[in-house]
């Protein structure tokens, strides 16, 4: 909301500067940022006087005036259609820059010279209206500068207001804020409104059909009304606030409502169609033309206001183009009503509609202020519209709502802030606040109608300590609570893992854990996703099911930039549907591609492939304190099944990767191949097991022989490893694969395996004879298992 | 055995000639194998010693074994002085790059939120964690959201099937956690939240936050204000200037907002700060009695505070990140900026 700094001034008596005011407020609660106005802007603009209009020579739509500004004249050419003499117009001088951008300087148009610009709105930056020429009331001084009389050099507030605080989405209501915290009373003065003889019930009764929507309904009458421009000083006012100025009728109602928080409607009594205002819920599939021009079709959530047959408004959000004050009015029936907050933000919804009506009937406004907002209204109808207001109101209150009456313990106060609260200072600041307080050891606190935030202690205790200022309660020096805090297991292993596949050189990751719908399809048809039903994006559309998605959409994200070599990891949670809830575990997922460890000069670098992902995998298992991990071939979905594996640690499987399906990967714009995994987390937790002693280090040597032997290329080198260790018994140390190698002069189908062993023994140095026997044994059971023959 | 004497003789003065005269390594290794190899010239010397007296054994074996001394150091140091000649100054290009080993990056989103939750967890609170897909009652309703009221309206929601939303922030926690426990309770939950907004550089559909929360009798806000004072000394800078701005959030009353000065302009008006002055980085606030009631804590008894703060923002603010969107893009050029 906006309000300028010269409206609050005049309501709260305050003397603080626009700077000093813009903090209060802030420190109570009010945010307000502080539009300063620029007056360079303005600089040679100054309020001119047409004497002379002719009509351009040459230029069928231009015309050609004499302006007078007190003490010269100056022949400026114009183009807006509504310029007449006898107007009073803002007149920018050639060294004018209008809103710092449009330098104003003498110009020659088809033959006849200019000497400055006739001014529209928008070019002033009062607003966006750009239909003509600004005119200004008839008594504007000749010669003064335009943001002087424009009242430019107000600063304005723009404020915001938390939707609890429905009271200050008016000056008056900010205007009590800051008389409260300038420990000033509050009394906002009310002008006496003269009544003609004939009275309003004579022209309009009101019937409410549903008082828990309505409970109430008040109108006044003003006849004999003139439709014209407001005067300058309401218009101005609008334009601070960000409405549009329409016509003088229309305008007060704003106006009214930016003071009070009131919002009030005019029909125009004479195209209303009858003499009762009825307020009911629309029937089903009721049609109704909002005055935007929009028609709708409703049902019983919309509460209408209609004359006994047809609806005239949606109540509380907008009127109809039916009975919309026109510029034959003459007759207002002017509506001020309190809807219920609830009806009218279902209303609005339905509708589709949001107006600065709405906005404050669903945030709740003072039922008992409806009068006095409809006698502000008339009063000012009649001084600046001409007409006469019908005696009395007419008020269908149906279902009153009370104040409240809350008892508070002053040490309430105390007891949430901290602070040391004086009593009297408690008392003094919810008097100021428009309350009742009657003094006791617990306060008797009535709170006024316009506050429908507090209901409860805690509410005023808020009150106190906001005005208090919560930079004024101390700071403490101690903390407390429990002796220790446990480890959290899950934020541990995160840690641990990150720190981890860091260390190997990967880059960490982060998806929004939306997928879309038919991308994730494609990764596992399998399962079917938790659907997101209100998204605005098919990216956003359904939760992801596989950190796959993620780490591909990353993947692809960084190809599309020519990033080729890859190795990225994301923790995170998939979304599962579950028996009661979903579910969502976490996983942790890895992606390989092009030659992440990068080019070197001194040997090739390497592609990435599924034993540069085991080999990460290892080393994450050992980092972990897992069991070696082993992989076992095995479709997983979102892999290519001919590279597809379990990923198992000590015979548990932890997850699943491989190569992630071709087509999959071109889904994502990536053309080269990927190796990735996903882990479960939990599974990634090292149970707490027995703690083993330490294995002594070897007292005695080792002995190194060396192995090749070609076998069917069907036999895997975990069979033979196992095979060598099973047969060396306790002599074999360590068994490691140091060649593969196929092709001449290998047979075809064969493969050779080369390994080193070590042989060593814990007592004694062993005799070369005895390695012999042992490893001449191992080549000998190789032999009858596998079929393998020595390579030499 | 004289003669054997004059061999080792010769062989001393031809092997310490040659050796210190040897001109690369491998006639060094010629020389090594002619004299100390298995065929060599000292070898073969050495196995006859087997066909002598005692004596004689010990005379003329420990001579050869003091010449083979000799020639191994004589040998082995000649050996540094050619190997030192081919690595000399000038003749390395240590300026070719070692071998690519890398060292990775954690997401800017985790250093942040690691620092934010390590503070805390100094401070003795704990770490928990909620669902992301929460139903209305933890994200709203026990939060002391009215149905139906404009409050909901703040935080943009996204619906998913089976009758639950994505939480909007990470306070329904407080309400999972005080179930389950009874005071004192002091939690941290970092975690990831929603909303359905347009996505642009300003703002994500998904960002992370931090909720702090402690119950407990005797908590007051100015216990607040010593822990979030710390905070922001250890994540911001010891001394940087605090404000308090009273707002509203259903589930806390009352409620706070705090800035920070803006370490950009020191307080003068930036285009970061939007020329306040001054940076908003946390929500905060006394856990509103609804609250502890609906968990069924006794709110005359105990009292709590709670306050969350994103973690995106202070990233951006910290790096002059200008496009949230980068921080989802996992591009690795932006990802390697940060440790
Ligand atoms: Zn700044």
């Amino acid at each position: 909301m906006r309000l300028p700094y010269s409206w609050l001034k005049e309501l709260s008596g305050i003397d603080w500067s626009p700077e000093e005011t813009a903090r209060r407020l802030t420190a109570s609660g009010t945010a307000c940022v502080l539009e300063m106005p620029n007056p360079e802007h303005f600089q040679n603009v100054v309020i001119g006087h047409i004497t002379k209009l002719e009509r351009h020579p040459n230029a069928d739509r231009l015309v050609v005036t004499e302006v007078n500004t007190g003490d010269a004249s100056h022949t400026v050419i114009c183009g807006a259609p509504n310029c007449a003499v006898g107007q009073k117009v803002v007149l920018a001088l050639p060294g004018a820059n209008l809103k710092g951008e449009l330098a104003v300087k003498p110009i020659t148009m088809r033959g006849v010279k200019s000497a400055g610009m006739i001014c529209a709105e928008d070019e002033l930056g009062i607003s966006a209206d750009h239909a003509g020429i600004m005119v200004l009331d008839p008594d504007a001084p000749i010669g003064q500068p335009a943001f002087e009389y424009l009242g430019l050099d107000d600063p304005v507030f723009n404020l915001e207001i938390t939707p609890n605080r429905p009271d200050c989405l008016s000056a008056i209501g900010v205007a009590r804020e800051l008389a409260v915290l300038a420990g000033r009373p509050y009394a906002p003065k009310i002008d006496p409104l003269h009544e003609g003889s004939r009275a309003a019930s004579d022209f309009i009764k009101i019937t409410i059909a549903d008082s828990q929507a309505c409970p109430r309904y008040a109108a006044r009458i003003i006849t004999g009304l003139k439709i014209g421009p407001s005067p300058w000083w309401i218009r101005r006012r609008l334009l601070a606030c960000g409405m549009r100025p329409i016509n003088n009728l229309v305008d007060i109602t704003n106006y009214v409502m930016l003071e009070t928080g009131q919002p009030l409607h005019g029909f125009d009594y004479d195209r209303f169609g009858s003499q009762e205002v009825v307020v009911r819920r629309a029937t089903e599939g009721e049609s109704f033309t909002t005055l935007d021009g929009k028609e709708h079709r409703l049902d019983p959530t919309v509460l209408m206001i209609t004359n006994g047959h047809a609806g005239v408004a949606a109540a509380g959000v907008m009127g109809g183009l039916e009975s919309e004050v026109a510029d034959t009015t003459t007759t207002v029936l002017l509506e001020s009503a309190y809807f219920d907050p609830g009806v009218v933000r279902k209303s609005a919804r339905r509708l589709g509609l949001a107006t600065e009506s709405s906005y404050r009937f669903e945030r709740g406004i003072d039922p008992n202020g409806v009068v006095r907002a409809a006698d502000r209204a008339a009063a000012m109808m009649v001084r600046f519209g001409g007409g006469e207001v019908a005696a009395g109101v007419v008020d269908n209150y149906a279902r009153t709502i009370s104040p409240v009456k809350i008892a508070l313990r002053p040490a309430q106060v105390r007891r949430i802030s901290g602070a040391d609260v004086a009593v009297p200072f408690t008392e003094t600041t919810l008097r100021g606040l428009g309350m009742d307080v009657t003094s006791g050891d617990t306060l008797s606190v009535v709170v006024p109608t316009f506050r429908p935030d507090i209901t409860r202690e805690i509410d005023l205790v808020e009150e106190v300590i906001r005005v208090y200022g919560l930079d004024n309660i101390p700071v403490s020096r101690q903390n407390g609570g429990p002796l220790y805090t446990p480890t959290h297991r899950h934020h541990t292993i995160k840690t641990d893992i990150r720190n981890i596949l860091i260390g190997l050189g990967f880059e960490e990751t982060m998806g929004t854990g939306f997928a879309h719908a038919e991308r994730l399809q494609k990764i596992d048809p399998g399962l079917d996703p938790i659907r997101v039903t209100n998204s605005m994006s098919d990216e956003f559309g359904v939760m992801r099911t596989r950190l796959l998605y993620s780490l591909l959409l990353s993947a692809g994200n960084n190809v599309r930039h020519r990033n080729m070599d890859l190795a990225i990891f994301e923790i995170g949670k998939v979304y599962l549907k579950g028996e009661k809830a979903p579910l969502e575990p976490e996983y942790a997922g890895v992606l390989l591609t092009g030659r992440p460890d990068g080019v070197y000069w001194k040997g090739k670098a390497f592609e990435s492939d599924l034993f540069e992902l085991k080999g990460v995998l290892a080393a994450l298992a050992e980092g972990l304190g897992l069991e070696p991990v082993s992989l076992r071939l095995e479709p997983a979905p979102g892999y290519d099944p001919a590279q597809s594996v379990a990923i198992l640690c000590g015979g548990q499987v932890v997850g699943h990767g491989g190569l992630v399906d071709r087509r999959i990967c071109r889904m994502f714009d990536i053309k080269q191949d990927c190796f990735g995994a996903e882990l479960e987390l939990t599974q990634l937790i090292a149970p707490e097991r027995a703690r083993k002693p330490f294995v002594s280090l070897p007292k005695f040597p080792a002995s190194t022989r060396d192995l090749a032997v070609i076998v069917d290329a069907s036999v895997t080198a975990e069979a033979v490893l196992n095979e060598i260790r099973a047969v060396g018994g306790g002599l074999v140390e360590a068994a490691s694969l140091f060649d593969l190698f196929t092709g001449e002069p290998v047979p075809a189908g064969k493969k050779s395996l080369a390994f080193s062993i070590s042989y060593r023994a814990a007592d004694k140095t062993l005799e070369d004879e005895e390695v012999d026997r042992v490893h001449g044994r191992i080549v000998e059971y190789l032999g009858q298992k596998f079929n393998a023959r020595l390579r030499e | 055995m004289q003669i054997i004497l004059d061999e080792l003789g010769r062989l001393e003065t031809d092997a310490v000639r040659q050796i210190t005269t040897a001109g690369t390594l491998d006639i060094l290794e010629e020389l090594r194998v002619q004299v100390l190899g298995k065929k060599g010239r000292l070898t073969a010397i050495l196995r006859g010693l087997k066909d002598l007296t005692p004596d004689q054994k010990r005379d003329i074996g420990g001579r050869a074994n003091q010449l083979k001394s000799k020639l191994e150091e004589l040998i082995v140091s000649r050996r540094d002085e050619l190997m030192g000649a081919a690595s000399g100054p000038g003749l390395i290009d240590v300026t070719l790059p070692g071998r690519p080993l890398h060292h990775g990056h954690r997401h800017l989103v985790t250093l942040v939120m690691d620092q934010i939750v390590n503070i805390f967890q100094r401070m003795g609170f704990e770490i928990a964690d909620g669902p992301d897909i929460e139903t209305d009652y933890y994200n709203f309703s026990a939060l002391n959201f009215p149905p139906d009221h404009p409050a909901r309206d703040e935080q943009d929601t996204f619906y998913v099937e089976g009758d639950r939303l994505l939480r909007t922030h990470t306070s329904g926690v407080q309400v999972r956690e005080f179930e389950k426990r009874k005071p004192p309770v002091k939690i941290i939950a970092p975690g990831l939240v929603f909303r359905n907004e347009a996505v642009n550089a300003r703002a994500h559909c998904v960002f992370h936050q931090v909720e702090g929360f402690f119950v407990d009798t005797n908590v007051t806000f100015s216990d607040l204000k010593g822990v979030l004072e710390a905070f922001v000394y250890e994540f911001f800078g010891s001394g940087v200037a605090m404000r308090y701005r009273p707002s509203f959030f259903p589930f806390t009353e009352p409620s706070a907002e705090v800035d920070i000065r803006c370490f950009f302009c020191g307080g003068k008006g930036c285009p970061i700060c939007k020329n306040e002055g001054w940076l908003e980085i946390l929500g905060s606030g006394m856990i509103d009695p609804a609250v502890l009631k609906n968990v069924g804590y006794d709110s005359e008894r105990v009292s709590g505070y709670a306050f969350g703060m994103g973690v995106e923002r202070p990233a951006m603010l910290r790096y002059q990140v200008n496009d949230i969107r980068l921080l989802f893009e996992n591009d690795i050029r932006f990802i390697r900026q940060f440790r």
